[in-house]
């Protein structure tokens, strides 16, 4: 036998041997977790696949009504064919969201393409038991990104480009935003503005804005900057060599938005909301179309918290 | 295998996940322990693993490619746990030998010098070793798996196999003092 094939063996035979079997008691951790742990809402595979996703489901309907239309055109009055009608076709519902008229309430956690409205999130919870984010959309060209039954945020529909904005209960920073999949370094935030604050002016893998004084939607906190770096590639999720290709800086509960691109930019908007910490996360290019950034300001403008 | 509970769990059924979890949690226990060599800082690293699998299994974009995307989260877990806890020590804690595993005195001092070359490897060293040799996966595999390039996996392999089978070769020709007790 070859030297090699010999110490190939030895190690086969060394690796053979030794631990394989999780304790139960992991088992029951992992599953205490996940049960207060919501799943994280990603930004970058979305952008493609929900705005595919509602395009489908959009020409579906649409396809649902001509057909209907066309039918009842074409039917027989005496329904020759077939039995006789006994109501008109229901047209298929729109996932176009609907806002209400003015003064009226809010459409609840849109889950889709938006119209131009006001509108209310309730990223974290039930909307009698979490804060509400109520915010007016001044044109048709929105669509809600949502976690099942709450909606987390709102982009630029069809081909975003990096714009948006999330609602975030920031849990936690990743150590090294660039391979983020464990948890072990993952820089503890607190849970008041200020030490969320410090962690990401503490931060030297993105640029941090100096902190000012803000209210927003009717509470007070922080807002400050963040610049992503620009040695990133183009697209959100094309980081190669990163975990999943994102480059990830927080975990948390909401929309957490990753890196964009190079020097995407994040205005964050930290706010203590009757002792619950919101992070309001807007995401943007220094080149991203005026209109764009015009509405995101008459958006973030509209914005009027309600607490829990 | 795991496809229909990998895709209940993306739609955020805990039970779905959790019976995966069960599922795979024996064979990331199995990895994790190879790569760090202690069964605590395993333990931590699979349930760190776990935790942060379910936290972005919607980013998953093939559920069909699940185990190797949790294998590569193990990894970085691994890593990620043995920086945190600064446990990776060079002294050695020698594993129990069990009769019959190895046959011969020549072996177990085989095991137990490949034991203290094995610690002397790089973390990424070793997690190339493990996806190799215990895995029985391709360098090209390795590399997919891992997230690193083929040629940085050939390299690792490399240089961790050299490293091994030098420990083997300076162990054979200096006897052991337990084999000179017995002689």
């Amino acid at each position: 036998m070859s030297t090699s094939k010999k110490t190939d063996r030895a190690i086969e035979s060394f690796l053979a041997n030794g631990l394989d079997q999780l304790p139960d008691h992991v088992y029951d951790e992992v599953r205490g977790h996940i049960d207060h742990t919501r799943q994280r809402v990603v930004l970058g595979p979305w952008k493609e696949e929900q705005v595919s996703r509602f395009a489908k489901v959009a020409l579906a309907a649409a396809a649902i009504v001509l057909i209907a239309v066309v039918g009842i055109q074409f039917l027989p009055l005496n329904g020759a064919i077939g039995s006789p009608p006994t109501s008109a076709p229901t047209p298929t519902a729109s996932p176009t969201a609907m806002p209400t008229a003015p003064g009226a309430t809010p459409v609840a956690d849109p889950q889709s393409r938006l119209t131009a409205g006001t509108y209310v999130a309730h990223p974290f919870g039930p909307p009698n038991q979490a804060m509400g984010i109520t915010f007016t959309v001044p044109s048709d060209s929105w669509e809600a990104l949502a976690d099942p039954g709450h909606t987390t945020g709102i982009a630029w529909a069809g081909d975003s480009a990096g714009v948006g904005m999330g609602f975030v209960r920031a849990t936690s920073l990743n150590g090294d935003p660039c391979h983020w999949s464990g948890a072990a370094d993952d820089v503890d935030v607190g849970t008041t503005v200020e030490a969320l604050v410090t962690a990401l002016t503490s931060a030297d893998d993105f640029t941090a804005s100096e902190p000012s004084n803000v209210t927003l939607g009717g509470f007070s906190g922080q807002k400050l900057v963040l610049t992503m770096p620009s040695t990133l590639t183009a697209g959100g999720n094309t980081q190669a060599g990163c975990d999943e290709q994102q480059y990830s800086i927080f975990n948390g509960e909401g929309f957490t938005i990753y890196a964009q691109g190079p020097e995407n930019l994040w205005t964050l908007w930290i706010l203590d909301v009757a002792g619950e910490r919101l992070v309001i996360q807007r995401s943007e290019f220094a080149n991203s179309p005026a209109e764009r950034r015009q509405q995101l300001d008459s958006i973030v403008d509209s914005i009027v918290i309600t607490a829990p | 295998m795991h496809q229909a509970l990998v895709e209940r769990a993306k739609k955020g059924d805990r039970e779905a996940f959790d019976a995966l979890a069960r599922t795979v949690g024996d064979r990331c226990m199995a990895i994790a322990f190879r790569i760090l060599r202690d069964g605590d800082l395993a333990q931590d690293a699979v349930q760190g693993a776990l935790i942060s699998a379910w936290q972005q299994l919607r980013s998953l974009r093939d559920t069909e490619r699940f185990e190797p995307w949790l294998h590569r989260i193990l990894t970085h877990q691994c890593y990620a746990e043995a920086r945190r806890s600064r446990r990776m020590r060079a002294d050695v804690r020698l594993l129990p030998i069990q009769q019959g595993d190895f046959v011969g005195l020549q072996m177990v001092n085989d095991r137990d010098e490949l034991e203290r070359a094995f610690r002397r490897l790089t973390l990424e060293q070793r997690t190339v070793l493990v996806f190799h040799h215990y895995l029985g996966l391709t360098v090209l595999e390795v590399a997919e798996r891992i997230g690193v390039p083929v040629g940085t996996v050939k390299s690792r392999l490399h240089y961790a196999t050299t490293a091994l089978r030098g420990s083997l070769e300076a162990d054979s020709r200096v006897p052991s003092a337990s084999q000179e007790r017995l002689a």
